[in-house]
């Protein structure tokens, strides 16, 4: 037998041939589709629901990061306002005088507290916060960006900054900045790491009756910066006339 | 159910329109497997995994060609796969003529079922070499490709497998 005639045989033969197919293999092939269809169908719904879920996480996650901003940001705003008009040298022994009549206004919840209340001619008001930070990193970054702000502060008011050498300050990250200026008697200050506060600590500054200006103020806050409490200070004066800053308090009344 | 309703329904995974697919075709096809396996169990798990295959592939039909061609290429691709996923296991030739129960000749030639019968009992690899060319119509060089091997190799095992089997045809007309 040729090769071809060996060819042609079994292609004639076996081409068109058929035998009837094992049922058994069609229940198996029917076991393995159900097997891997639902498989693909709650897949399919997991990721759904996966992807629900983290919809929801993020909006929540959104929705709790802008209330920590602005609870930050609540915390962190001083306005400082000279009104020249009122500023006088101290007399030793007046009942609470200034070198300027300096305006702290704060917003703080805190100081609606009956044991927040006036000292002298210092008075503390709600303010909207400017600047918060999130993280390390993000105060550096601010920092950076209000270099040019506190820059021109200390050329606009060279007064207060003599008062107040604001490059001296003991800790860069807790410094306050200048990070609003819209007249020259009106500096919105901001200081940072308010995120870090979690310690109540409390202060006691003597005789700042006779030297209550700008100066002090800001280094009383910066004071409290250092004991890692950011919340706003609340100036409290006693019967000898000592001025006590208790920045613990604010937090324990919340 | 027309076969284009089929292949619709099989495309958006209707289980009846696969069993009908199955149906219509797994007896054709599973000729195809036999000759490429070397037992009937080997044959159904080729023809199982095949139309996993196909159901899973329709969608790439875009209705050009042959629907059953496109079918063939698949099973024949399949047991191609198995056979390379095969472990090559040595196997001892025995000189000893095996006795092979083909039924005689009916007139001057054979039937279907016995010569797929003298296939199954060739070689493997002279069997894949011989399906492909002789039945199938592929070249040396698409066989080549297809087993991965050499076409001379290709070549060589084809004159083994028809020497295998005009040497089975030829004992059992002698023997008549």
């Amino acid at each position: 037998m040729k090769d071809k005639d060996l060819d042609r045989l079994f292609k004639e033969k076996l081409h068109g041939y058929t035998r009837k197919a094992p049922v058994k293999v069609w229940d198996r092939i029917d076991y393995e589709l159900s097997k891997s269809a639902p498989k693909n169908r709650s897949r399919r719904s997991i990721y759904i629901w996966i992807g629900a879920a983290a919809a929801v996480i993020l909006v929540f996650m959104g929705l709790w990061r802008r209330h920590e901003f602005e609870q930050e940001t609540l915390n962190q705003t001083i306005y400082v306002q000279r009104e020249k008009s009122e500023v006088r040298k101290p007399v030793h022994g007046e009942q609470s005088p200034v070198t300027d009549n300096v305006s702290v206004r704060k917003q703080d919840l805190a100081l609606k507290q009956p044991n927040a209340r006036r000292v002298g001619n210092v008075s503390k008001e709600i303010v909207p916060a400017m600047l918060s930070t999130s993280s390390d990193e993000d105060t550096r970054d601010r920092l950076q960006e209000v270099v040019y702000e506190t820059t021109l502060a200390e050329v606009v008011l060279p007064s207060l900054v003599d008062a107040t050498p604001l490059k001296t300050l003991p800790i860069p990250e807790t410094r306050p900045i200048v990070v609003h200026m819209p007249s020259i008697n009106n500096m919105e200050l901001s200081y940072q790491m308010a995120y870090k506060v979690l310690q109540k600590n409390k202060l006691e500054v003597e005789r700042l009756t006779d030297d209550l200006d700008v100066s002090t103020i800001l280094n009383l806050v910066v004071k409290g910066l250092k004991n890692d409490n950011v919340q706003d200070p609340v100036f409290i004066e006693d019967n000898e006339g000592i001025l006590k800053v208790d920045f613990g308090r604010l937090l324990s009344n919340r | 159910m027309l076969l284009e309703e089929i292949i619709e329904g099989c495309k958006s995974g209707n289980r009846k329109a696969q069993e009908a697919l199955y149906r219509q075709f797994s007896d054709q096809l599973f000729s195809i497997c036999l000759r490429y396996a070397s037992n009937q169990e080997e044959a159904e798990d080729i023809l199982q995994v095949g139309f996993i295959r196909i159901f899973r592939s329709i969608n790439h039909y875009k209705g050009i060609g042959s629907f059953e061609g496109w079918l063939i290429r698949i099973m024949i691709n399949q047991a191609i796969d198995q056979y390379r996923k095969r472990p090559k296991l040595a196997r001892i030739q025995l000189d000893e003529p095996e006795v092979l129960k083909i039924p005689a000749p009916i007139g001057d030639t054979f039937d279907a079922e016995s010569l797929l019968q003298l296939i199954t009992r060739l070689p493997e690899k002279y069997r894949m070499v011989f399906n492909l060319y002789a039945i199938e119509g592929y070249t040396h060089q698409e066989i080549a490709v297809m087993l991965d091997i050499s076409e001379g190799t290709s070549k060589s095992q084809l004159s083994r497998a028809r020497k295998w089997l005009k040497e089975k045809l030829e004992g059992v007309a002698t023997n008549l």
